[in-house]
């Protein structure tokens, strides 16, 4: 075990490949250790609990199974599993790597292990009747650095005769481990921004910036397009209040300016607008702990009441959708619960309504698709942005697999904000991705999620796929739109 | 050794039988009453009935199995579990058995089909085992429970055959038929104490599933309070 600092707050920042953690005990005494390196995981962490963390962890995990909905599931799920390995190569990480430990149900059983011999009687007594404890802070670093290489995409869910769903399970010990600090340095910190800090959002963008954003994108508008667009801001009653990754407004200019132009061109402006109070989609309570996420989901909801919107809309991105659908009714009211849309249901309506002209002669390029996770294993948004992009792209081919069962881009589950395993990213559980773009021969790729844009932009870079461009749907619609 | 025959036959498989259906009512009612809990806990009571009849009948009717890239092995577990399922429960003998037993009984089948089933169930469980021994992702997953189990139901199945074929049978036939009732009693009493679980909880599965999704709220404070860890920052 290294001797942590529990409270190190300098980061010397590495780019690319992820620094080599000192194997435990190889540190000189004398050194500062680099937050990454407690616990020698190979992601940067701020702080560690400073007590008996064996113990901790036990009371962590008592106290989530008592108080939430997991203890039914991991009870049976320890019950049945099989150990028939049909999840392992369905699993992109176990395609590439080939490594025994990054079988689903390897890692699934991490956790299992740990509440078969210390929840249960049989577990209980075979611990005292050899006098041995199961935990150790060796399995806790272990299960630590195997959740965040697992991007939660649940593509094996699909494979497992027992119904486990190890995306579930990676979710469920991330959270126990956020709760003695155990979290990715990038997820912690971004969140305590949007819940605690003073602009309120993950990318710290202070309402001044976003109303100078939203200017200059109208400014933009107006040059490569000639007409008036407006972004609503704090319109009362309208249908919809956006909510996009708020890294949009920094990164991704070109979603925004097509979001816009599509609701401008099917002449139905009034139907939404972006509130001042809250404007942020991303919730990493997804990615690592359920208390953070019923207090983001909070602040969604609490903005649409504001502004007597009634419905929340979120924008190109996979898990802010899927955490608004998912947790809207589960915190805020169950079934009189504000509706979800993801942008991508009201532009098909437009279409399917005949609200949009979108010209076939602009995109001639070939084109592509990747679904995001978070909205595509469950069927949800699969084939509308199909119909969108075959009506105006003439060159359109599906990568495979596709849809429910697409391959993660690699960066799912918030390791997409990890600069650190960047590598690992790029070329362990990005491969098959990037072996699928470049099967597919396309230019660009559409990737309608804030997450799997990064991600698979880096894939590209690390892969030698630099003619590749990573777009978003709405991208490619602002491109080809007839106003 | 007749008398131990008798015991097996008598009070050991009645006990066998007991532990079965006792452990099983028990895991049932078990999974039954925290799956209610849990349901009256959510903060979204919406339930997606069609996804876990949906996710639970495409491993009872494995189409995509059979088309995946682990077709064969799709294949032996599906005759794999058909021989476990209908054997035990259609075999002559054994509903004879149970007859004397308990007075119930129901059409068996016949001898000819009873032999082509016992064998392909066996010809399965060599090709299950022989699976499992040749991918590396198995064997490194694969624990005492999952060869001993393996083992166990081939067991259970030889000599089963061997009972009904004493003449082709080489050893003698009262100590086949002990180990017979012994591996099928074994397996019936593990069916509530291991992964063979889910004999009983494989509807259940995808209900705990579901229900897993289906989030408390207001949990998280509780577990922070739980942990004395009120009002501390992210
Ligand atoms: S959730 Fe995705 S990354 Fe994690 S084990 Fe399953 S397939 Fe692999
Ligand atoms: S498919 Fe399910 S039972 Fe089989 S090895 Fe994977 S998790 Fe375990």
């Amino acid at each position: 075990m290294v001797p942590e600092q529990p409270h190190v707050q300098e980061v010397t920042k590495g780019k690319g490949a992820p620094q080599g953690a000192a194997p435990p005990g190889k540190q000189g005494s004398g050194a500062k250790l680099l937050p990454h390196q407690i616990m020698g995981l190979s992601y940067y962490m701020e702080r560690l609990y400073p007590g008996d963390k064996v113990r901790r962890f036990l009371e962590i995990f008592a106290a989530v199974l008592q108080h939430s909905n997991y203890a039914q599931l991991v009870d049976t799920y320890a019950r049945v599993g099989a150990k028939c390995a049909n999840c392992a190569t369905s699993c992109q990480i176990y395609l590439a790597t080939k490594d025994p430990k990054d079988i689903p149900c390897y890692r699934t059983n991490l956790l299992l292990e740990i509440y078969r011999r210390h929840f249960t009687f049989r577990g209980v007594l075979q611990s005292k009747l050899t006098g041995t404890v199961y935990l150790t802070e060796e399995r806790i670093r272990e299960l630590a650095e195997s959740v965040y290489h697992c991007t939660g995409c649940r593509r094996c869910s699909f494979e497992c005769p027992m119904g486990m769903d190890h995306g579930l399970i990676t979710h469920l010990s991330r959270y126990i481990l956020a709760e003695m600090d155990i979290t990715p340095k990038a997820l912690v910190v971004a969140t305590r921004e949007q819940l605690e800090g003073k602009s309120g959002n993950t990318s710290a963008i202070p309402v001044p910036a976003l109303l100078d954003t939203l200017e200059f994108l109208q400014d933009d508008i107006k040059d490569e397009k000639g007409i008036d667009v407006s972004f609503p801001i704090d319109q009362e009653g309208r249908e919809f209040v956006f909510f996009p990754a708020v890294s949009d407004y920094l990164l991704e200019a070109e979603t925004l300016k097509g979001i816009a132009v599509t609701f401008h061109a099917a002449g139905e402006t009034d139907r939404w607008t972006i509130g001042t109070g809250y404007f942020d989609g991303i919730n990493y309570g997804l990615f690592y702990s359920d208390w953070c996420a019923e207090r983001i989901i909070q602040k969604e909801i609490g903005e649409t009441m504001r502004l007597k919107g009634k419905k929340i809309l979120i924008g190109e991105c996979g898990h802010a959708s899927r955490s608004a659908k998912l947790f809207v009714p589960t915190f805020g009211g169950g079934k009189d619960a504000l509706p979800v849309m993801n942008i991508m249901e009201v532009t098909v309506d437009m279409l399917r309504r005949g609200k949009l002209k979108l010209n076939p002669d602009v995109i001639k390029e070939r084109v592509t698709y990747h679904d995001p996770c978070n909205i595509a294993r469950t069927g949800w948004i699969v084939d509308q942005p199909r119909e969108i992009l075959r009506s105006f792209c003439k060159n359109y081919v599906d990568m495979e697999p596709k849809g429910a069962k697409n391959y993660c881009c690699g960066g799912g589950g918030g390791t997409v904000s990890i600069d650190e395993i960047r590598s690992y990213r790029t070329k362990v559980t990005g491969k098959v991705k990037a072996d699928q773009i470049r099967a597919t021969g396309a230019h660009y790729v559409v990737a309608p999620c804030a997450n799997c844009k990064k991600q698979l932009r880096e894939v590209c870079e690390d892969n030698g796929l630099a003619d590749v461009e990573v777009v978003g749907l709405h991208d490619l619609i602002y491109k080809a739109i007839v106003l | 050794m007749e008398s131990f025959l008798t015991f097996c036959r008598g009070p050991l498989l009645l006990l066998a039988f007991s532990v079965f259906f006792l452990g099983a009512a028990r895991q049932v009612a078990l999974t039954f009453v925290e799956l209610g809990r849990a349901y009256r806990r959510a903060g979204d009571q919406a339930v997606n009935l069609k996804f876990i009849f949906k996710r639970s009948l495409g491993w009872i009717i494995p189409v995509n199995g059979l088309r995946g890239t682990r077709w064969v092995y799709t294949a032996a577990s599906v005759v794999f579990h058909a021989g476990m399922l209908l054997v035990p429960l259609f075999l002559a003998g054994h509903i004879e058995l149970i007859r004397k037993g308990v007075g119930l009984a129901w059409p068996s089948l016949g001898p000819g089909a009873a032999d082509a089933l016992t064998l392909a169930t066996m010809a399965a469980l060599l090709a299950l085992f022989v699976l499992r021994v040749a991918s590396r992702a198995s064997r490194f997953l694969s624990t005492f429970q999952d060869w001993f189990l393996l083992a166990l139901c081939m067991a259970a199945f030889l000599t089963g055959y061997g009972v009904a074929h004493p003449l082709a049978n080489p050893l003698p036939f009262t100590f086949v038929y002990i180990v017979h009732l012994l591996s099928a009693e074994l397996l019936l009493v593990l069916v509530p104490f291991s992964k063979l679980g889910h004999v009983i909880l494989f509807p259940l599965t995808r209900a705990s599933w579901e229900m897993g999704w289906h989030f408390v709220p207001g949990a998280g404070d509780r577990i922070r309070i739980a942990l004395g860890k009120e009002g501390e920052p992210v």
